[in-house]
């Protein structure tokens, strides 16, 4: 949370006192930046296209990585998050 | 004019809160506190919406029950123009949504940091003429799907076409259903009586939606103005890497 608070280089609202208390924007905005560093650490050849990347659904950026990694390989992407947002 | 990633505010990420004064029937002022749900809120009102939608999607499948009666038309009771227009204007939030999938329009490509102004500038025009031209080709591809989707109901049988316009009432309303129970119970669960957001001003989702419609309404209004679109969430985040 911080680390993606310094990134923005927002401070962070002191009122948010427990994790359950983040708003789920900010929760979304968090999960997705992760993903995307994920991804985008990935070498260039193994990466999914940028636009996939940002609007893609999970399954389809795990079928990306299985393809390109072939299904048996470790794909871990830590954190696949879903886009149904309120 | 939406919002592209050159020009969003990130720091409206950190307002998901305000203080807000609403007036009852009889003038009498209360003031609360609304703030944005979490996750762990968000999972609730998402399961209650399902549930609701499910419900109302039974009830109309349902051989005269008062929903049936009152949304779906008998057989033979509507024409096919009708019908076939009917279908072809439910059919357009599907078509919108593949729409934004399948329309690829690369996003301009970024000067490097030292670029000379006239090709900043030269950059800056194309993000400002992209979502005009993003939205034009989103448009014609929804109009494109629709005349082919007439074409096909035109050359239906009656029977089918009222099938797949009873279909397409139903999943309609069913739609709408989930995004206003959604609204409902994200919008009850983040009203508070203290800037803390600790004390909830409503004991039961019930007693939110006995409010009186006006009340409800502005509640609802109040809330919605917290929230940010998922894609200008993204932009935010494309604007920090």
């Amino acid at each position: 949370m911080w680390t993606t608070a310094r990134e923005l280089r927002i401070p962070l609202d002191t009122r948010l006192e427990e994790l359950y208390d983040i708003p789920h924007t900010i929760s979304f905005v968090m999960r997705k930046k992760i993903q995307v560093d994920n991804l985008s650490s990935l070498p260039k050849d193994k990466r999914p296209p940028t636009k996939m990347m940002w609007e893609g659904t999970p399954e389809e950026i795990d079928t990306f990585l299985e393809r390109v990694y072939g299904k048996n390989e470790d794909t871990t992407t830590d954190v696949l998050i879903t886009d149904i947002e309120g | 004019m939406s919002v592209e990633r050159n020009d969003v505010d990130i720091s409206r990420l950190f307002m998901w809160g305000k203080e807000f004064e609403i007036e009852g029937n009889n003038e009498e002022k209360l003031t609360v506190f609304l703030r944005l749900i979490g996750d762990a809120d968000l999972n609730k009102a998402r399961v209650y919406a399902l549930r609701s939608s499910s419900h109302l999607r039974n009830k109309l499948k349902e051989k005269d029950s008062d929903e049936r009666l009152a949304y779906i038309p008998e057989t033979g009771s509507v024409e096919r123009e009708i019908l076939v227009e009917a279908i072809a204007m439910l059919s357009i939030r599907e078509y919108a949504q593949e729409a934004v999938k399948e329309v690829d329009i690369p996003y301009p490509v970024e000067p490097d940091s030292d670029a000379k102004l006239e090709k900043q500038e030269k950059y800056q025009a194309q993000v400002d003429a992209y979502p005009a031209k993003r939205d034009k080709k989103i448009n014609e591809y929804i109009v494109k799907k629709t005349d082919e989707r007439k074409k096909e109901l035109n050359v239906m049988t009656d029977e089918q076409l009222f099938g797949l316009y009873e279909g397409a009432i139903i999943s309609e309303l069913c739609e709408n259903e989930m995004l206003k129970k959604f609204k409902e119970f994200s919008t009850y669960s983040g009203i508070f009586n203290d800037s803390k957001y600790r004390d909830k001003t409503f004991s039961s989702l019930e007693e939110f939606q006995n409010l009186p419609f006006e009340i409800k309404e502005k509640f609802m209004v109040a809330y919605s103005e917290l929230e940010i679109e998922q894609s200008t969430l993204k932009k935010s985040l494309q604007a920090t890497l």
